[in-house]
């Protein structure tokens, strides 16, 4: 039983854990795009504010590629748009909402939260709330089954049987 | 502890289970993704014509009526299995515009002579920059606009003429 629970526990863990890395970024987001040579940049700040947005936004070709990783026509499309909104002035926050406005929430790695997309915003804490439940009932289960002293009849009963054998 | 916990995992794994063999059975596309411009008119935008008949906005062409716009390239080998189905359709007398995306003109007018050109006007987005504007992350796509100029249904990917029968055909009739 004690075994169980840490191990529903575990997995609830590990489940919220994969759900929350899953949410944020790919697993390649750490990759520097080899597509972006061409692009020519006013200084670093830029450089670096478009290597974030093409990490951030998601190839809905390619799906669960990044559009700085991949090399579909579409995602080339998007880091071009990128490069040509960044150019003239506008937010990050900005050139997201204009990718969102066309290829919808699916397109960012950081959906904005609403009642769309509450459940994977949401589904991670309620695991883990789930797994600090199910982790107090287990502490509150062993604490109840500590050892009660023997009383007379058990001890005389113990020390009869030592001696038998 | 309540023994009926131990059942917990257990039905949870088979709703998932179940969940999972239905979207696979069902042959829904899951990578199909839904169109955020659904309800909303298409962006206006003042397009050449594959035919030079002057430009044209793809916001302003529900006026005469709902229409299908077609998204294609003779660069798209699904545009090509598609085509002989969008033929069928016009004869049936349904309204279909093509959206010319990221192609050669030259090709473009030879495709619609020799394969037969079902569209009553062809835009022409050698760019690509109105087809971003639109979403389009894979031709062909067919977008239904009603005659208020409201995107009502948009198919991702070739469309066959089973899909239009079991499906397409009656978004189609109940925009008209």
């Amino acid at each position: 039983m004690k075994q169980f629970m840490i191990l529903v526990w575990l997995s609830c863990v590990a489940m919220a854990w994969a759900v929350e890395q899953t949410g944020s970024q790919s697993p390649l987001a750490s990759q520097t795009s080899i597509f972006e040579f061409h692009f020519e940049f006013a200084n670093d700040e830029e450089r670096l504010r478009y290597q974030q947005l093409t990490r951030q936004l998601r190839c809905p070709k390619c799906q669960n590629n990044n559009v700085s990783d991949s090399d579909a026509p579409i995602a080339r499309d998007i880091r071009q748009r990128v490069y040509q909104l960044l150019n003239q002035g506008f937010s990050d926050e900005q050139i997201v909402e204009h990718m969102i406005a066309r290829y919808g929430d699916f397109v960012t790695y950081r959906p904005p939260f609403g009642w769309r997309t509450a459940i994977i915003w949401l589904l991670p804490m309620a695991l883990v709330l789930l797994a600090a439940w199910s982790a107090w009932r287990v502490i509150k289960s062993r604490a109840k089954q500590q050892v009660k002293p023997l009383n007379q009849a058990e001890k005389a009963k113990l020390s009869a049987w030592l001696e038998a054998n | 502890m309540n023994r009926a916990l131990f059942a917990i995992p257990l039905l949870l794994a088979i709703a998932m289970g179940s969940f999972f063999f239905y979207v696979m059975r069902s042959g829904i596309d899951i990578e199909a993704l839904k169109s955020p411009l659904l309800g909303k008119p298409l962006p206006s935008n003042q397009l050449a014509t594959i035919e030079f008949s002057g430009t044209r906005d793809p916001s302003s062409l529900h006026e005469q009526g709902p229409f299908l716009l077609n998204v294609w390239g003779t660069w798209c080998p699904a545009c090509f299995d598609e085509h002989p189905v969008l033929n069928r359709l016009a004869q049936e007398g349904v309204r279909i515009i093509g959206l010319n995306y990221q192609d050669d003109l030259a090709a473009a007018q030879r495709w619609l002579i020799e394969l037969h050109n079902p569209y009553e006007v062809n835009l022409i987005d050698a760019d690509g920059q109105y087809g971003f504007d639109l979403g389009v992350y894979g031709a062909p796509e067919t977008f239904f606009v009603n005659a208020d100029g409201l995107l009502v249904h948009r198919q991702v990917g070739e469309f066959t003429m089973e899909m239009w029968r079991n499906e397409l055909q009656s978004i189609w009739e109940s925009m008209l």
